[in-house]
């Protein structure tokens, strides 16, 4: 009998199709969810107050973001993100003359301005903590009106 | 004999993606057919690592969208008894009702904080339920008499010291009253 050579073993690869399904999921499912390169000027270190109803703002582009925080003062002090010179701005609300109304600030006002521009869909969004008195709110509050947005947004978080 | 041996080895080795028919010299191409050919395929490791490497980045540089939702007040501030914000001549909706609540606080002296204490007309609520109940029957009592819903202004006016969340709750009272106008007025 002649004797034939065994043939070679073939060697079993793990099938690797699986795991490429799984992994292109994960990766459309943080491509969807995961918001990159974006900075809004939000101050993360702010505490929202919750609010079990709301809207969600579809255009964020036409938006700024003020940030409102006591300075242990009578007066607020407000923090954003220049969309033009993409810098951090803070802003104190004290009055700058003696007698004058605490939202009198031209400094403040004259950057709202520009931002806002001929804009009509300019939004101001006002994040403060849940426990900051009225009283600096109001403030930064009086001061927006002079801009005339379209709309105030005050942010709140989605209890768990 | 020796020729139906040679058809019957053919027919048995006759490989059926062949496109010619067996001939004459198919023999000598019998042995080379032995030796089985696995077709491995595209290698799939680089594709693998690559597609590591993009999740890995998404991970790391993402952030979830935020569990944040905002309450819109369509209308500025409107200062009581100093200029207003708003000309007459701006009011598109000259017939405005206007429903004016008050929000204060207790001091909680449980766990501190305040406690929300809200206030429509001469009456107190101290449950942000029961508020929300008494503006929507205040909110159809107006539309009993006609008044539609860009007709109806609802002003929400905080003491100096209420903290923000309790305005929120103020707030979200208006919304689940179906308030579609709400604003914010000054502390004093």
């Amino acid at each position: 009998m002649r004797k034939t050579g065994m043939p070679a073993a073939h060697v079993s690869h793990p099938n690797v199709t699986p795991l490429i399904d799984i992994v292109m999921c994960l990766i459309i499912f943080y491509m969807l969810v995961a918001k990159i390169g974006i900075d809004t000027g939000a101050d993360a270190s702010i505490k929202l107050p919750e609010s079990l109803i709301g809207t969600r703002i579809t255009d964020p582009s036409n938006m700024i973001v003020l940030n409102v925080k006591p300075t242990g003062g009578q007066f607020a002090e407000v923090s954003m993100l220049n969309p033009k010179s993409q810098r951090s701005e803070i802003f104190s609300m004290q009055p700058e003359k003696s007698g004058q109304s605490s939202y009198i600030r031209s400094d403040l006002k004259t950057v709202l301005l520009m931002v806002r521009g001929k804009n009509e869909e300019f939004k101001i969004v006002i994040r403060a903590d849940a426990t900051l008195p009225y009283r600096y709110l109001e403030q930064v509050l009086l001061l927006a009106a002079e801009v005339k947005p379209k709309e105030y947004n005050f942010e709140a978080k989605r209890p768990v | 004999m020796e020729d139906g041996a040679v058809t019957h080895v053919r027919s048995i080795l006759y490989l059926p993606s062949s496109p010619l028919p067996p001939q004459q010299g198919d023999a000598m191409k019998m042995k080379a057919a032995q030796k089985v050919h696995y077709d491995s395929g595209p290698n799939m490791t680089p594709l693998v690592d690559v597609v590591m490497v993009i999740l890995i980045f998404l991970m790391l540089t993402g952030t979830f969208t935020g569990a944040t939702w905002y309450l819109k007040s369509n209308v500025p501030i409107d200062p009581r008894g100093a200029k207003t914000t708003e000309a007459k001549s701006d009011n598109p909706y000259p017939d405005t009702a206007k429903v004016d609540v008050r929000v204060s606080y207790a001091p909680n002296m449980a766990g501190g904080g305040q406690l929300f204490v809200g206030y429509l007309g001469d009456r107190q609520y101290t449950n942000v339920d029961a508020f929300a109940a008494a503006l929507k029957t205040k909110r159809d009592e107006l539309k009993s008499i006609g008044k539609t819903d860009k007709d109806i202004q609802l002003t929400i006016f905080p003491g100096g010291a209420v903290h923000f969340d309790l305005v929120c709750q103020a707030y979200q009272a208006a919304m689940k009253a179906e308030y579609t106008r709400i604003a914010m007025g000054t502390s004093g």
